[in-house]
């Protein structure tokens, strides 16, 4: 194992990827020569050259249409959009083409491509350029999509996005870019679809993702402080969802918190509650709590009141306890 | 506007109640304070009054079915002919304020509040869903955990507990009086007679009845006294205690003196057999076994050894008028250390008593008759009575039970021993 940072792991995935497979390439805003906006792209141009690492202008719907259609021909195209707030502006191509692309084709053509784009809040950028997106994307049939906590997660994860045969949505948390995580040294795949138990506990499942994934396990030690054994699910995938390991632990602990970085209005939790409602709603010993983000845009200043945080998946948590 | 009547929780161990009577008819004016319904408990009768005016909208609980603590057994509407729909916010239930202890009371307080949580009658009882589901998958009633759970909501651990609780006592009961009764119900189809189901106080004489023949080790002890002395120092004492207090003294009252003090002396007789140990128990609280047409209670007399004959003649007048009166709080009828039972005023020469739990020991008094015996080479005529003492061999060896046996008998025999 080493340790790396988040924004390396992510780096080390593309170089593999690349010299692995010939057919993958790289596109997007400020991808060459800087090395993308956050240093996720570095070195690729001096490792394979301006024809596969390709930056363009401002045009993310082109950048995405470009995608799709090198996707259909047989290529690999791994698209770096830099806020995922942009990725409204190629909304179209991702919701209408590329995730119909399969299913319109008859399996004929497929898109095996992937969009890498940094969500989430915490470095203070403002309303357009924090917010979590994801279950947008996690409504929309054909469409894969990936959000990892980890080092290790995003480089298994990115490499698997690259080699899947549909599209993947790959959503980084640009507030996590500068974490360290340890990752094996030797070359590894993080599947799709597969959650991971961060935590074992017993008492109460709290489901979460990305970045939220931290303030989830510190939540945790407080709570086992407090005598609560809480078993952090973290998803690393939304779209296919690990339904088994969600409904594993609950079956276990009864209880059921899912804490997320987005509004948490029509968010992931809504989806998660709901599916425990219809398929075991008899295993539940409390009602279901969410934690997110108060119905508001992200605030440029004042971040910290507005994001959800290790205090309040505690206080989510005590409430579903003491039911 | 309605509020729910339902039955109320009088007593820490209450979990149901059987709709004796109802005093009022639908759509009868109920004042404030009017008793609406009569129910009867373990071992006793209430009346339940209003705890607010109105009209009797509806009976829910008909007279004769035995409902768990909590359930709605009627709605009372403000208006007449108003609607039956209780309220989630109407007002306490009615509870028989004048007849609860402050600890009953507290429990009664609880029940309404599982009552009107939910507002409708199907789901009267709120329960997570998985309290649901482990109550159905070991065929359980909700309502009977909710009577026996002090919770608002019943949850996994409430069931849990509940069945926890269960299974304790079917190990120590192993037939139930219910499943035994639905067997002679089943049995009764099939034969001429008549059928009376089971009285609170029948399940329960029942169910400790039994466990005592099931968890104690029962040995038994006869012994003759002359009841001369005793007879006679009933006689002296009756003039001056009924002038006092206006009960005469009973043979029984003064053996329930007497017998404390020879427990007095032999300490191991007021003891109770707990999985964790031998518990010695300070003071005797004399449990008097009582008939009553229909059954049987033991009213307690607590503390016997420190009281004055007459204090315990009236305690005991009191008691047992109450007892058949079916107004005898459960609060005095908890608590004995030892019981005696009389079976003298039958004519019964000598009989043995099954112990009451959770005690150790209960003495078998049979009636006084003059009998021929042999005194310094003569036959004599003496008023002979025999006392069987049942003891739990657990706890209490032979040589044990005979020593009290025979300090019991030197104390009957010359009552002024009891001074010594």
């Amino acid at each position: 194992m080493k340790e790396t940072r988040y924004i390396k792991a992510i780096n080390e995935a593309l170089h593999e990827e690349m010299a692995r497979d010939e057919t993958v390439f790289i596109i997007g805003e400020d991808v060459g020569a800087p090395g993308g906006a956050f240093g996720g792209t570095r070195g690729l141009l001096q490792a394979f050259g301006e024809r596969r690492v390709r930056d363009t202008p401002i045009s993310e719907s082109a950048i995405v249409g470009l995608a799709l259609g090198a996707a259909m021909k047989g290529l690999r195209p791994v698209v770096e959009i830099m806020f995922a707030d942009f990725l409204p502006v190629c909304m179209d191509q991702i919701v209408n083409q590329i995730a119909k692309t399969r299913f319109m084709f008859g399996g004929q053509f497929t898109a095996p491509l992937v969009i890498r784009a940094p969500g989430g809040a915490g470095l203070n950028a403002g309303p357009q350029h924090s917010q979590s997106l994801e279950a947008w994307f996690a409504h929309i049939p054909g469409l894969k999509v990936v959000m990892p906590a980890t080092p290790a997660d995003a480089k298994g994860l990115l490499k698997s996005a690259i080699r899947d045969d549909d599209p993947v949505l790959f959503l980084e948390h640009k507030a996590l870019y500068a974490t360290s995580g340890a990752i094996p040294e030797e070359e590894y795949l993080v599947p799709i679809g597969k959650a991971d138990v961060r935590r074992t506990g017993r008492d109460v499942t709290i489901v979460t993702a990305s970045r939220m994934v931290y303030q989830t396990l510190e939540a945790a030690e407080t709570l086992a402080g407090q005598g609560t054994d809480a078993e952090v699910i973290d998803l690393r995938s939304l779209t296919p969802l690990d339904k088994d390991a969600i409904f594993k632990s609950v079956e276990k602990t009864s209880r059921l918190v899912i804490a997320h970085e987005a509004v948490k209005s029509f968010g992931i939790g809504a989806e998660i509650a709901a599916m425990i409602s219809e398929e075991m709603i008899d295993v539940l010993d409390a009602p279901i709590a969410r934690v997110g983000a108060p119905f508001s845009p992200v605030p440029f200043s004042q971040e910290g009141d507005y994001l959800p945080n290790a205090s309040d998946i505690v206080r989510a948590v005590e409430k579903v306890m003491t039911y | 506007m309605s509020s729910a009547i339902v039955m109320p929780k009088v007593g820490l161990t209450m979990t149901e109640g059987k709709i004796v009577e109802w005093k009022k008819g639908v759509g009868d004016r109920v004042e404030k304070g009017e008793t609406v319904f009569v129910f009867e408990t373990e071992k006793v009768s209430y009346d339940v009054e209003a705890a607010q005016s109105g009209f009797l909208a509806s009976i829910i609980v008909s007279e004769g079915e035995t409902v768990a603590v909590g359930t709605e057994v009627g709605l009372l509407d403000q208006a007449p002919g108003g609607s039956a729909r209780p309220q989630p916010a109407a007002a306490p239930a009615p509870i028989p304020q004048a007849d609860v202890s402050r600890a009953a009371a507290a429990h009664a307080v609880a029940a309404p509040a599982v009552a009107h949580a939910a507002g409708g009658v199907s789901s009267k009882i709120r329960a997570t869903p998985l309290a649901r589901r482990i109550a159905k998958a070991n065929g359980l009633d909700l309502s009977q955990v909710a009577a026996a759970s002090p919770s608002v909501r019943l949850k996994k651990l409430d069931v849990e507990s509940f069945l926890a609780a269960r299974a304790t006592h079917a190990q120590a009961v192993p037939a139930s009086p219910a499943a035994a009764a639905s067997q002679v119900a089943a049995a009764s189809q099939n034969a001429d007679g008549r059928l009376v189901r089971l009285t609170s106080m029948r399940e329960i004489i029942a169910r400790k009845m039994l466990a005592s023949t099931v968890d104690a080790a029962q040995a038994y002890m006869v012994v003759s006294v002359d009841a001369g002395n005793l007879v006679e120092a009933r006689q002296r004492l009756m003039p001056s205690i009924e002038k006092q207090t206006g009960v005469r003294p009973t043979l029984t009252d003064l053996l329930a003196k007497i017998v404390a003090v020879a427990i007095g002396r032999h300490p191991v007789m007021n003891t109770r057999w707990t999985p964790e140990g031998i518990l010695w128990l300070d003071a005797v609280h004399m449990g008097i076994a009582t008939a009553l047409d229909d059954g049987l209670v033991v009213p307690v007399i607590a503390d016997v050894g420190t009281k004055k004959l007459s204090a315990i003649a009236t305690e005991r007048h009191e008691l047992i008028e109450s007892a058949r009166a079916g107004k005898l709080p459960p609060e005095r009828m908890k608590g004995s250390t030892f019981t005696i039972s009389s079976l003298g005023m039958f004519g019964v020469e000598e009989f043995s008593a099954i112990i009451n739990q959770p005690e150790s020991a209960i003495l078998a008094i049979g009636a006084i008759i003059d009998t021929p015996v042999v005194r310094d080479g003569a036959v004599v005529v003496r008023p002979v009575m025999k006392l069987t003492l049942t003891y739990d061999h657990r706890i209490i060896d032979g040589a044990k039970a005979a020593a009290f046996v025979a300090t019991l008998k030197d104390v009957v025999e010359e009552p002024l021993l009891a001074l010594a």
